[in-house]
């Protein structure tokens, strides 16, 4: 089993407030994180000696060359290339090097801009595979991968799309509370039901809506986070996979299954003691399997679990409290730290838009890189409040 | 018949194109003449496309192949095709198609 982690923790979550479309560089959407962590932490580039980036319209620029355009002078830095994974495969390494003192406050930071046009220059230079198998297919991209599979898990486990649809919509509720989300309507669910077809099965409120933006928060020990004054959480677990079960025909099952009972053993916690919940969403039936995977319901039943539980803040299953993805837009990688940054926020009671009362123990997951027939990163993590 | 990389050392095929055999990391790759045959495993018709030039060719059949030979494929379809159909894949302009195999 993996160390624990000690008395790392995780403070200062920061939202940059998304746009659908920017001129600006992701260079522009990254240092707006910075400087919104420092006016969150009051810890500045003297402060900071850990940066890790996660970004996929940098163009030329790393982290490494991104030192001398944000000021820094850091003794550890590190790039995630997992996407929707990355907020939490950040974690995983920021916590080891403070762990072990190659770091002391590092500061993990996603987002990406938008230009118009942007997100078809984004597919393709996404990946080989996506490249040379999906985008001569109708340049469909994640939507088109993502209907195969959500097709497959319907005609296997019987879920219709009403079924997804009361995920959606209660996740625009979240969104409507939340004041960074793009999405500013309600959605009832016939007019999910009824929104045009991007491809079969999935219609228009299954897909994000790629914006630019940027996420971020700082990783540090405890007494670090004591010391300036800061709310903080702690990390019970942590968890990634990548390319798990490569031989399965249709992907209807995530990494996340090989390792939920591992990250729950280390947690020290069942899946039920938890107080929220943040799962990938960039669609639905991605957010179904990554809580039938984790051990939330069984495979295969996450249909009976929507219906049973109300997914909002306010509900007994509170579920992506910012709205996620679907309802607060996708800044490409900073859609991988969303989660993260919103759990942080809930446990620390500092949540943008509704608060869930008594937030203890939540649980984060993450999804990311879809080449052409499966996703092939995942990620989760158990976090706990530090008051 | 339709080509894809067969590895000479373990006999393993492969696509997407790879550059190392994926099972057993020998540079022993091979182009050869495989089995066009699979099962059909799942289908979308594509109705929205992130470059404008498949604008007038939408809405679009696609479906994902098992190929008897091994790899998954994401593959045009000639017509609309029920899941677990038997398909003949064949390679044209850069791109496969599925048919029901007759
Ligand atoms: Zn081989």
């Amino acid at each position: 089993m993996s160390m624990p982690f000690d008395d790392v923790v995780i403070a200062a979550p920061v939202s940059v407030p998304y746009q659908r479309f920017s001129d600006k560089r992701a260079n522009y959407w990254l240092g707006r994180a910075l400087s919104m962590l420092r006016e969150t932490s009051g810890m500045g580039p003297k402060d900071i000696d850990g940066l890790s980036v996660s970004s996929f319209t940098l163009g030329p620029d790393s982290a490494a060359s991104l030192t001398q355009h944000f000021g820094l002078s850091p003794r550890w830095i590190s790039q995630e290339v997992t996407g929707g994974a990355s907020g939490i495969t950040a974690l995983r390494k920021a916590a080891r090097a403070v762990q072990m003192g190659d770091a002391n406050i590092v500061a993990c930071i996603a987002g990406d801009t938008n230009p118009k046009g942007g997100f078809t220059d984004l597919l393709d230079s996404f990946s080989t595979d996506m490249s040379a198998a999906s985008l001569p297919y109708g340049a469909g991209g994640p939507n088109a991968s993502f209907a195969l599979i959500t097709k497959a898990y319907m005609a296997k486990y019987g879920a219709i799309r009403a079924d997804f649809g009361l995920l959606a919509v209660s996740q625009r509720e979240n969104a409507l509370a939340y004041p960074n989300a793009i999405m500013k309507k309600p959605l009832a669910l016939e007019q999910y039901l009824n929104s045009k077809t991007i491809a079969s099965p999935l219609h228009l409120f299954d897909c994000v809506m790629p914006c630019a933006g940027a996420e971020g928060y700082l990783v540090m020990q405890e007494k670090t986070a004591r010391e300036y004054g800061l709310p903080f959480v702690k990390i019970r677990a942590t968890t990634e996979r990548h390319n798990a079960y490569a031989s399965d025909n249709v992907q209807l099952r995530t990494g996340l299954a090989v390792d939920a009972d591992a990250l729950w053993a280390q947690a020290g916690l069942p899946p039920t003691d938890m107080n929220l919940v943040q799962t990938y969403d960039d669609y639905p039936v991605i957010s179904f399997m990554q809580l039938e995977d984790l051990g939330f319901c069984d495979k295969g039943k996450a249909k009976e679990f929507v219906n049973r539980h109300d997914f909002t803040t306010s509900g007994d299953f509170p579920h992506n409290t910012s709205g996620g993805q679907l309802s607060g837009g996708q800044a490409g990688a900073a859609g991988g730290f969303l989660g993260i940054v919103e759990a942080v926020r809930q446990l620390t009671g500092t949540a943008l838009g509704m608060q869930v009362e008594n937030a203890k123990f939540g649980l984060v997951s993450g999804f990311g890189i879809i080449n052409y027939d499966k996703g092939l990163s995942c990620a989760a993590c158990v976090l706990e409040s530090g008051q | 018949m339709i080509r894809l990389q067969v590895c000479n050392a373990c006999k393993s095929t492969h696509y997407p194109e790879r550059d190392i055999c994926p099972s057993c990391w020998r540079d022993t790759l091979d182009w050869q003449q495989v089995s066009p045959l699979g099962r059909l495993t799942t289908s979308t018709v594509l109705h929205t496309s992130v470059k404008p030039e498949w604008a007038d060719k939408l809405p679009l059949q696609l479906g994902l192949v098992k190929l008897d030979a091994g790899p998954n494929i994401l593959t045009f379809l000639s017509a609309s095709l029920n899941t677990g159909t038997l398909v003949t894949l064949t390679f044209n302009d850069g791109v496969f198609t599925a048919k029901e195999t007759l």
